[in-house]
């Protein structure tokens, strides 16, 4: 939590917004965490896109409104509102109840990435009542750049992802298991 | 003695066109090329690259790959014989797409960030110097994929943020054409037949088909989301779409312009080929760090074949080394 914090405060000066030409190369995150709750419930609480801030421990606010993204196609919209500050906002491109499948874009906010796709899946747990969620990331680093500067290369995004994967998906554990 | 030596030669050629292929993907993550046999759907060589591995070529000629490393800004040179690396060449550009000529003396090379093609003899890329020996065309932003016409006049670029594919005469390295297609175009393939040309377009969820006989795209097919690689059969009939979006690859009846399946795969699907020995479609997948092997009669995910971090394995990438 402490370096998610100060990912997020060290970027607060540099919003930034999708750039046309995409480092080549992609950088992932993968994490995963088995819930003891169904997975209908635990759904329920993923697909929420306004309700972040109820398991998120980052994040203080959520304000949902939905707009035409930069192709204007219709899209339900999120800004989050970050505990010390600072915000991002996302665009949800598929909820879907069928696959239990959430995927949304960052528009625009302070992690230190680019191009940002993130897919959030609930699926059946390894054990009756338990739900494994996925959560995966690809973006590319901020730089767009052949040669990167510090604070925007990959490892700086890699670990600015990780850092939230990592502070949220223990929560979501807690708060689904607490009801 | 006069008939020793053809039938010597023709003894050698059967067993040219009997060479089992070999597919051969680029990790991203791991900075090494898996080689996997595909009589066998085994690993049969791992080979060190240089940093961030993407796009593949294969000169059949010299039985050499080349393969575009884009964070060490450079261009590895492998020996598909022996499947060692025996050279790599220096750039100071991120490199993504690459190709060469029809008889492998010359390859090109995408410059992603300054926009531009780099033209190189093969015969001097193993000098010391070798990066900086080369030649180049500008004509649109972002250059990704590059295919080669079938008889090797003219080499078609996709630019990705011009949303066209540019088209360089390569005896003169003029530019000659820009066909618009959809945003965002990237992965190309000149179909089995050699007349139409397959571009994705990214951002428009689609695929173009450009007639390379007049430079214009004759159809317009809507396949999944966020695709990126495409393939054709032997005969152009059937073309092969990754889609990194949905997790699928769309499966399209070019003479019908529709999509006739959608086959779901392993997550983030990247590079695309066409086994024509055993008659499938060999996926590479990003996100789970594998092959998906597709029988191309079924239509069905027959296998997985694991390979490493990020597989990417962006261009044509069976051949037979020989």
């Amino acid at each position: 939590m402490k370096f998610l914090a100060l990912i997020l405060t060290s970027t607060l000066l540099l919003p930034l917004s999708a750039s046309a030409a995409n480092a080549p190369t992609q950088q992932k995150v993968i994490r995963e965490v088995v819930i003891k709750a169904g997975p209908a419930k635990v759904w329920a609480m993923v697909k929420d896109f306004g309700g972040m801030h109820k398991w998120h421990p980052a994040v203080e606010s959520t304000a949902t409104e939905t707009k035409a993204d930069q192709d204007g196609v219709q899209l339900p919209h999120r800004l989050l509102t970050l505990k010390g500050g600072g915000t991002i906002l996302e665009k949800q491109t598929i909820n879907s109840d069928e696959e239990m499948k959430l995927e949304y874009k960052i528009v625009e906010g302070v992690l230190p990435v680019s191009g940002y796709r993130a897919v959030m899946t609930v699926k059946a747990g390894p054990a009756a009542g338990e739900s494994t969620v996925t959560w995966t990331g690809r973006f590319y680093n901020k730089a767009n750049d052949v040669h990167p500067k510090p604070g925007e290369d990959n490892e700086t995004a890699v670990k600015a992802v990780e850092g939230v994967y990592d502070a949220g998906l223990p929560n979501l554990k807690k708060v689904m298991e607490a009801q | 003695m006069k008939r020793f030596i053809p039938l010597a030669l023709l003894a050698i050629l059967s067993e040219q066109a009997s060479a089992e292929p070999f597919a051969y993907i680029t990790n991203q993550g791991a900075d090494t090329v898996s080689v996997i046999d595909l009589a066998t759907d085994k690993v049969t060589a791992t080979i060190a690259t240089g940093k961030a591995p993407v796009g593949v070529a294969i000169d059949h000629f010299d039985s050499r790959l080349y393969v575009t490393n884009v964070e060490s800004h450079s261009v590895s040179i492998i020996d598909m014989l022996t499947n060692q690396p025996i050279g790599e060449v220096k750039l100071d550009i991120s490199p993504v797409g690459i190709t060469l000529s029809k008889n492998a003396s010359q390859l090109f090379v995408a410059d992603w960030f300054q926009d531009r093609v780099m033209v190189f003899n093969t015969k001097d890329l193993l000098a010391p110097d070798a990066g900086k020996n080369f030649k180049e065309v500008s004509m649109g932003k972002a250059p990704a994929g590059m295919v080669l016409s079938r008889e090797g006049a003219s080499l078609y670029v996709a630019n990705r943020d011009s949303d066209e594919v540019g088209v360089i005469e390569i005896r003169t390295l003029k530019v000659i054409n820009k066909i618009p297609v959809g945003k965002h175009p990237f992965g190309m393939v000149l179909g089995g037949d050699g007349r139409n040309l397959f571009v994705v377009n990214v951002q428009s969820n689609s695929i173009s088909i450009i007639d390379t006989h007049s430079d214009k795209v004759t159809a317009t097919i809507k396949v999944g989301e966020h695709p990126y690689c495409v393939t054709t059969n032997p005969d152009g009939s059937i073309a092969y779409v990754t889609n990194t979006g949905a997790d699928s690859v769309s499966v399209v009846d070019v003479k019908a312009k529709k999509v006739i399946a959608t086959i779901p795969t392993g997550g983030f699907p990247e590079g695309i080929s066409f086994d024509a020995k055993h008659n499938r479609v060999i996926v590479a997948s990003w996100m789970d760090d594998e092959i998906n092997v597709i029988d191309a009669k079924t239509l069905k995910k027959i296998s997985s074949v694991a390979t490493a971090s990020k597989s990417r394995a962006f261009g044509q990438f069976i051949g037979n080394p020989k």
